[in-house]
């Protein structure tokens, strides 16, 4: 992970309940940056340079969004 | 304090360096600053534009350039509300707030050329009780198409998120701190504690900093920029036209902005703290014929904390990682070797897009900066910061 941050305050309706969230630039081990949520981890404890792994979530029939999980979970 | 790190552009030094001194500022003109001004945003904006003619003893079908820098207005209101009988200029670059400090690049050009003679350029709009940034209402156009396609769909909608990252990168490479941030906080809510043009003046401690809430790691509150209704312009002529006028005329040496490498993104960016000033600040020390050592006072466009700091080291006045030391070291409050943001700034005066750094660097060139004046200030620098990184940067004199 090459940075992030948590937002605590947001207030668009899809995706003000889900504060506090964490959104990472994750460089990919092809050579792409991407941005996308961090799942599955407490805020405090995500740390620039953490290894983490790309997976896919469903939204709905048409959409499916990248997000990250802790290597390992 | 240190030079530019990059060596200016020599091609472009030569001919830039012709344009120094030959255009000033005339006139300022800034609107009261509200939650609520209960008028119209062009309405506020030709407040400011009369206010800075009146200030420059200028009569307003003198006006023959007008740059309307706020989205939802243009030249063509100014004409027809203010009754302009021939404009020929009326130029908006690119690169959002840092357009009030980077416009004067072309102003300055189109000024020295004869394209025009009298230029007012106004920004500002009711940015409270409007449309506000997140709120919905407020668009954020074309250039926004990579963030809305490939970032906002994972909830990263908001400026306050995308310099977030850029300044928790600066924290992982350089040890920048919340207690930097915080040392920003306070000095910038010290100068408008002496500000009467101010909206938030009662002093901040450090404690109030970490106590405040968080916003987006790591912003707090007392990190991000107020929301503000209001308007403020300039007027600017050619050296030798000014005379006559009501103050001392405060001389434009260097003026240059410039754009951060992948404009449209800040995750696609190799550095994501790269920002367009640091191509920008040594093009405008090369026009001016200065370096950073020689600036007196400076305002640096503060829509977060953090930025300031970064702001601070590519302009020159600090090593990479320096600029969090630097504030915290005092340097930058009244008194210190370099104030920073004697107004108050977007953090504490009023977010009038940068409009009001460049009003105060001219107060403080005019000697009429009252209880926050910096003693013997002759040469200012003033920054420009937008978008995903836009940069911006104009040194002046008196």
């Amino acid at each position: 992970m090459h940075s992030y941050c948590v937002t605590h305050r947001i207030g668009h309706p899809a995706f003000g309940e889900g504060a506090p969230f964490v959104t990472a630039d994750v460089e990919l081990e092809e050579g792409v940056r991407l941005c996308g949520m961090l799942l599955d981890v407490a805020p405090d404890g995500v740390v620039v340079g953490m290894p983490v792994r790309l997976d896919y979530e469903t939204v709905d029939d048409d959409l499916s969004l990248p997000v990250f999980r802790p290597r390992g979970v | 304090m240190q030079p530019p790190a990059t060596a200016a552009p020599a091609a472009v030094a030569p001919r830039a360096r012709s344009l120094r001194d030959r255009v000033c500022v005339v006139g300022v003109g800034e609107t009261e600053y509200s939650k609520d001004s209960g008028v119209s945003d062009l309405a506020l904006q030709l407040r400011a534009a009369l206010l800075a003619c009146d200030d420059a003893g200028v009569a307003p079908h003198e006006v023959d350039g007008v740059v309307a820098l706020t989205p939802g207005t243009s030249a063509e209101h100014f004409i027809d509300r203010l009754g302009l009988p021939d404009v020929t200029y009326c130029g908006r670059p690119e690169i959002g707030g840092a357009a009030p400090v980077g416009c004067l690049a072309e102003v300055v050009a189109a000024l020295d050329a004869g394209i025009c003679s009298c230029v007012v350029v106004v920004a500002g709009r009711n940015q409270r009780s409007g449309a506000r940034i997140g709120g919905g209402g407020a668009t954020l156009g074309p250039k926004f198409a990579h963030v809305a396609e490939f970032e906002m769909p994972s909830g990263s909608l908001l400026p306050a998120q995308w310099y977030a990252r850029m300044a928790r990168r600066h924290m992982h490479e350089h040890g920048t701190t919340e207690e930097h941030f915080a040392a920003v906080a306070v000095t910038t809510r010290y100068h408008a504690s002496l500000n009467p043009r101010a909206m938030m003046r009662t002093p901040i401690t450090v404690a109030d900093h970490h106590a405040s809430p968080w916003v987006v790691e790591p912003f707090r509150r007392l990190d991000c920029s107020l929301e503000t209704d209001g308007a403020a312009a300039v007027v600017l002529m050619r050296t030798g036209d000014d005379e006559g006028r009501r103050h001392p005329a405060v001389h434009v040496m260097g003026a240059a902005h410039g754009h951060p490498d992948s404009p449209l993104s800040v995750t696609q960016r190799d550095d994501v703290t790269g920002l367009g000033i640091a191509k920008a600040a040594p093009r405008c020390f090369a026009m001016a014929g200065v370096r950073p050592d020689d600036i007196d006072v400076a305002e640096i466009y503060d829509c977060f904390t953090y930025v300031v700091i970064k702001q601070l080291e590519d302009i020159g006045f600090a090593e990479p990682g320096g600029g969090g030391p630097l504030v915290a070291s005092g340097a930058t409050r009244l008194g210190g070797r370099l104030p920073v943001n004697t107004h108050g700034g977007l953090l504490s005066q009023a977010h009038i897009q940068g409009m009001n750094h460049l009003c105060e660097a001219v107060r403080q060139l005019r000697g009429e900066a009252g209880d926050a004046q910096v003693r013997n200030a002759e040469v200012a620098a003033v920054s420009g910061y937008g978008d995903l990184g836009d940069g911006a940067l104009a040194v002046l004199r008196r």
